[in-house]
């Protein structure tokens, strides 16, 4: 290989700049891990950017003592899990048919599916749709109104269509079904797009709560992590102006910006560490996959 | 067999594959393909469900919905809702902030995670682009409360960052009140966001570029191509109709800017400039408690998105990008 | 933004709360509460028939209601809810709501699906009503609520919704004193004071010159700017520091945004006379760079407080937060604050320290039609308001909460020991209910007396004054006073707050107008630099205001007063 001068500045430059984006986005990372850190009365002073002042753990000690944290987290990872692995399918499913273009509703599914991310009936009609449904202080609540991403879809449908046409077609000649076809040859050259796609999904369903606020509050065996962590917040915000009426020496409540800090810890970490590890495996895939060639 | 199966070249040679069409009946074509059908019809009935069915909603639009009474003896009023809607000056102001900075966030995220990924793939350490891929996109994570508190002390006229810097190097005098300025505002915002999803939506075009033909690559080295050259001849084209199909999606989404940002960083002396048409259906409807108010505001933005949509559909396909619909 | 109405009524609540104290009193007319100062519990004739009536006939087999709280740490699973069930068979059921309590009561009233006891506040309590959600209540306290009826006494009409009915329970006031944690909402910093020599500081002038001198001699505190007066602007706060100062530094009772003057005219706030110069006020601090350049994009002055850099400012005690308490773990006793009452001149004769007779406007207990024998419901609440109630749930258990000391009820030494140890005390006790009004439990005052004499509740100036440091001991000392309280002027009775009132739905869109002109043109008069650019923006303000409906609004509030006084002139005359 040869290295011009220009390389060698466009590489330098690259990556002092790459350094210094990394630097400024990771600042609020280490700037709430920090805070986490602090002690909750000291945070309130101000002034922590990448050190704690005060170190405690009593931040988390707080979270992690709410009842059914743990369980709560489970629950969460399973709804992640299932909910990824059930809506990957689902997406793909859907992209390869609407990807295919001698399939004769393919305009007319596409259309109404586009439609959707842009209307919305609002909440009343679709909470009832739900209590209808049957689905309130259900599990299925968490999964199947979240079956489809359309977003998602048209991503992967536009990922197949720029496939080359020729393997398909020669597939198709040698009697391969559309599943064949998909399973065998469509997905096995899609591994990059594959798993961006569930780190989509495994990241809405790892952050979403609104769902289990509304339609799965009133059974506590549904509690999600994101949720049972508001609860913690709320109530850490709740105590600093609710303290009146009643004749007691306050014991030292712990300001929100510390706990908040600490929650969003608590919840980050697990999905920040779910994008490098889908890329570990599907990479490894792709590199098994061109062995096998 | 290998080669072709990874190489992307778009496939312009849309030759007409509509040949079962007309020559056998439906029956057959069903026949044909059922697989096809199976895979795709039930999923999109699950999005009717969901999405189409709630729309009922809209009739509440016309109406004066009150909970109690619900849709069925609520009163209907016709276009009282929608009129009033047009005739306040200040949903026009807020319709105005709501589009230009969707247009500015849309623009400069789109051209910022582009360029991001374009320079991570020029990176050659993998180590040092995991880690930096991972890194940037730590951000979206965040919520609007933690990155405005962020932004706010950077720029405080209270002992801020920035202030100190800039006073430390003689460049201002006195400390800059930004948050106070309604035209620095749009900047503010712009920035902000960037700043906390560019790493996130670099995701989708490194995965893009991820699955181009490495032999591409070697190919034009061996011809010498430049770094310049093989970005312009091979990542860009590659990365195009992606990024074309999601420009389509979001120019859909300017109007529904949700307002999380815009509220957390703005105040009273930038309102004129922060609030966009969200807080104001949030602040005139919900909080006033008229949802009919808020349900005609709702399909105003369903309307124009769609028609935006549309309407850069139309362009994309006269310029024979890639499509959405 | 949605927030801003919803923290405010909550702000002006918990303020009320603090500021009030829960009273029983007189109807509002100019006398001093001196008229028939018998506390309702004492002076009602009905408390021997009562417990005689609701005995026997009582229905204890156990019964569960749900019940929707936001309060993730009440539990039934505690001493003093065990007894409740005890007494009354009744258990509750919390259900929980995490989040926008609001949109949940809108679901589930489109739902038909809520919880057996719904705590509204009162809008809703409209809403659920005009539905058929809830049931009238009146039937049910004339047969099963003595004890409820005992203790609303003569206030038991105000109860009344405007179609005659009672849909509502929430607790009544039978104090005649402000609660001695009641505080003046101005603050000062302990070590301004004592530099100066502890002088009297009464009017913003004083309170002016005083931070000035200080911040000369001190312009920086820990490196950092000092800050001579601090306030935020962001959100509901705005309220907090650019309208109720007004109405504190003028004495007026706490109206929300709105002045009513003699003659029962209704004004809004921020165009008085009096608004103007109290933002001449501010105008001159920031002028002299003693205004915090950054209050108009802040949504609390807590952090700046709690950096001990803020001599002065206007924050109710609930509004500092845990700020007072870093400061001391940050070991700056002297930063922390005195609360004192600061008025717009000499001659200002304060009737700020309102009270009302109900605590209305808050939260407070309705019951869903769909709940199975709403009686028992209802026997329970008036358990809960009868003394053997009130004692139980405000003092605790006898014996472990407290004990009985030369025929006075005393906190025990180990509840208080263990209240300084563990924040989730009162919970786990059962001190703590949800959505009763101002206390929990439907408690009927700090300072009120129950039957046997002795005091409904536990705290007093003795037990407040334990709660201080030795700073504040001193600087209380040196101007001769035992607590804030005392600070404060004589309780004024007032029939209720502008505020509680359901507002006027014909304006309320202009009302949105004129507090957004409001917010919008504000900054611009504290923050202009000559006499001349101040006229300019506050006339630019008026101007907008006015121009936003501001002689309709202030009409239909004029309106709303009226109607109201005279429904509480007939309720309480008839």
């Amino acid at each position: 290989m040869n290295r011009t001068r220009g390389d060698y500045a466009f590489n330098t430059l690259n990556y002092a700049f790459l350094t210094l984006l990394g630097f400024a986005t990771v600042f609020p990372f280490l700037n709430l891990l920090a805070i986490s850190l602090n002690d909750t009365l000291d945070t309130m002073r101000g002034g922590i950017y990448l050190l704690p002042r005060k170190w405690t753990l009593l931040n988390y000690e707080i979270i992690f003592r709410e009842n059914g944290l743990l369980m709560a987290g489970v629950r969460s990872v399973i709804r992640t899990v299932l909910g990824t692995v059930l809506g990957l399918f689902c997406t793909t499913l859907l992209a390869y048919a609407l990807s295919r273009k001698e399939f004769f509703l393919r305009k007319q599914l596409n259309a109404v599916l586009v439609l959707t991310m842009y209307i919305n009936g609002g909440l009343i009609p679709t909470y009832l749709l739900i209590r209808n449904l049957h689905l309130m202080n259900h599990f299925a609540v968490y999964i199947l109104p979240l079956l489809i991403s359309v977003y998602n879809v048209i991503i992967m449908r536009s990922y197949f269509e720029q496939l080359p046409d020729g393997i398909i077609e020669s597939a198709k000649i040698d009697g391969a079904s559309d599943y064949q076809v998909l399973f065998r040859i469509v997905l096995q050259i899609s591994l990059p797009v594959l798993s961006t796609i569930a780190l989509f999904i495994a990241v809405m369903h790892w952050n979403s709560w609104f769902d289990n606020y509304l339609y799965a509050s009133r059974n506590q065996n549904l509690s999600l992590l994101q949720y049972t962590l508001q609860k913690v917040l709320i109530q850490s915000a709740n105590e600093i102006v609710s303290d009146n009426g009643h004749a007691n020496i306050q014991a030292i409540r712990n300001n929100p910006e510390s706990i908040r800090a600490a929650i969003t810890m608590v919840v980050t970490l697990p999905i920040l560490f779910v994008y490098p590890f889908l890329q570990k495996y599907f990479v490894k895939g792709i590199t098994i996959g061109a062995m096998k060639e | 067999m290998a080669d072709t199966a990874k190489s992307l070249v778009p496939s312009q040679t849309e030759v007409d594959r509509r040949h079962p069409r007309r020559r056998r009946g439906l029956g057959a074509l069903i026949a044909s393909q059922h697989q096809l059908l199976v895979m795709s019809v039930p999923f999109v009935l699950i999005v009717i469900l969901f999405s189409y069915v709630p729309l009922w909603g809209w009739i509440m639009a016309f109406q004066k919905y009150t909970l109690g009474k619900g849709i069925m003896h609520s009163p209907f009023v016709g276009l009282d809702n929608f009129k009033l809607l047009f005739k306040d000056e200040q949903f026009y102001h807020v319709l105005r902030n709501t589009l230009v900075m969707g247009v500015l966030n849309l623009v400069v995220s789109f051209v910022g995670a582009i360029a991001l990924a374009l320079l991570l793939n020029e990176v050659r350490a993998r180590f040092f682009k995991r880690t930096i891929q991972t890194i940037t996109y730590i951000p979206h994570f965040v919520s609007w409360v933690v990155i405005a508190n962020i932004v706010t002390q950077l720029l405080s006229p209270d002992g801020g960052t920035l202030n100190q810097i800039l006073v430390q190097l003689g460049i201002l005098n006195d400390p800059y009140y930004f948050m106070s300025n309604p035209k620095l505002f749009w900047l503010i915002h712009t920035i902000a966001n960037l700043w906390k999803e560019v790493g996130w939506n670099t995701i989708i075009y490194l995965a893009i570029l991820g699955g181009l033909n490495p032999e591409h690559y070697e190919a034009a080295e061996v011809d010498g191509a430049s770094r310049w050259a093989k970005m312009r001849y091979i990542s860009i084209p590659g990365l195009m109709p992606t990024a074309v199909l999601l420009l389509i999606i979001s120019v859909g989404w300017i109007i529904q800017s949700g307002y999380e940002s815009q509220f957390l960083l703005g105040n009273a002396m930038t309102i004129d400039y922060s609030e966009v048409l969200d807080l104001y259906a949030l602040r005139y409807s919900q909080q006033l408690g008229d949802y009919s108010y808020g349900v005609a505001i709702s399909m105003f933005k369903s309307v124009v998105s769609v028609l935006m949509v549309l309407g850069v559909n139309y362009l994309a396909r006269r310029t024979n990008q890639s499509r959405l619909l | 933004m949605t927030m801003v109405k919803r923290k405010y009524g909550f702000a002006l609540g918990t303020s009320m709360v603090l500021l009030a104290g829960l009273a029983a009193g007189c109807s509002g007319s100019n006398n001093e509460g001196a008229a028939p100062s018998a506390s309702t519990s004492e002076s009602a004739p009905a408390s021997g028939s009562a417990s005689a009536s609701a005995a026997p006939s009582q229905d204890l087999s156990p019964i569960t209601y749900t019940i929707n709280t936001s309060d993730d740490k009440l539990t039934w699973d505690s001493p003093i809810t065990k007894k409740l069930t005890e007494k009354t068979g009744v258990s509750l059921k919390y259900d929980l709501t995490v989040g926008d309590q609001f949109q949940k009561w809108d679901l589930w009233l489109a739902s038909n699906d809520y919880p057996d006891i719904i705590s509204l506040d009162p809008k809703y309590t409209q809403k659920y009503k005009d539905a058929g959600a809830i049931i009238p209540l009146g039937d049910l306290i004339d047969q099963y609520g003595p004890h409820i009826k005992e203790k609303f006494g003569k206030y038991y009409n105000l109860l009344k919704d405007k179609d005659g009915k009672i849909y509502a329970l929430y607790n009544v006031n039978a104090s005649q004193e402000a609660s001695p944690d009641a505080t003046g909402s101005f603050i000062i910093q302990q070590d301004v004071l004592k530099e100066a020599g502890y002088p009297q500081v009464k009017t913003l002038d004083q309170l002016y010159e005083l931070i000035k001198a200080y911040k000369e001699k001190h312009p920086k505190v820990d490196g950092k700017e000092t800050i001579g007066f601090a306030a935020a602007m962001l959100s509901y706060t705005m309220n907090i520091s650019f309208n109720n100062p007004i109405v504190s530094s003028n004495g007026w009772p706490d109206n929300g945004n709105f002045k009513v003057e003699d003659n029962g005219d209704v004004n809004y706030i921020p165009v008085t006379e009096d608004a103007k110069s109290y933002y001449k006020f501010l105008n001159k601090l920031y002028r002299e760079g003693l205004f915090d350049k950054e209050a108009f994009s802040m949504d609390s002055i807590q952090a700046k407080i709690s950096q001990g850099r803020v001599l002065a400012a206007y924050a109710p005690g609930w509004f500092l937060g845990d700020s007072e308490k870093a400061l001391r773990a940050a070991g700056k006793p002297g930063s922390t604050y005195a609360h004192l009452p600061i008025y717009a001149n000499e001659n200002v004769e304060d009737h700020s320290n309102a009270m009302t007779p109900t605590a209305g406007g808050g939260l407070s207990w309705t019951i869903s039609a769909g709940a199975k024998n709403p009686e028992r419901i209802i026997q329970f609440i008036d358990y809960l308001f009868s003394d053997e109630g009130q004692v139980l749930t405000q003092w605790g258990i006898e014996g472990e909460d407290y004990n009985v000391e030369g025929g006075k009820r005393v906190v025990a030494e180990g509840l208080l020991a263990q209240r300084n140890a563990d924040p989730d005390v009162d919970y786990k006790r059962g001190f703590k209910s949800t959505g009763t009004g101002g206390a929990p439990w439907f408690g009927i005052g700090n300072g009120a007396k129950l039957a046997d004499g002795d005091y409904a509740t536990p705290l007093t100036k003795d037990s407040v004054v334990q709660t201080y440091d030795d700073t504040t001991k001193e600087t209380l000392a040196a101007y001769g006073k035992q607590v804030w309280a005392d600070f404060l002027p004589q309780v004024n009775f007032v029939p209720g707050y502008l505020w509680q009132l359901t507002p006027p739905e014909s304006v309320k869109v202009q009302q949105q107008k004129i507090d957004d002109a409001w917010r919008k043109n504000l900054p611009k008069i504290v923050m202009s630099k000559s006499d001349t650019e101040f006229e300019g923006a506050w006339t630019t303000m008026v101007n907008s205001i006015q121009k936003s409906g501001l002689d309709d609004m202030n009409k239909a509030y004029t309106q709303l007063w009226a109607d109201f006084n005279a429904t509480y002139e007939s309720t309480i005359g008839g």
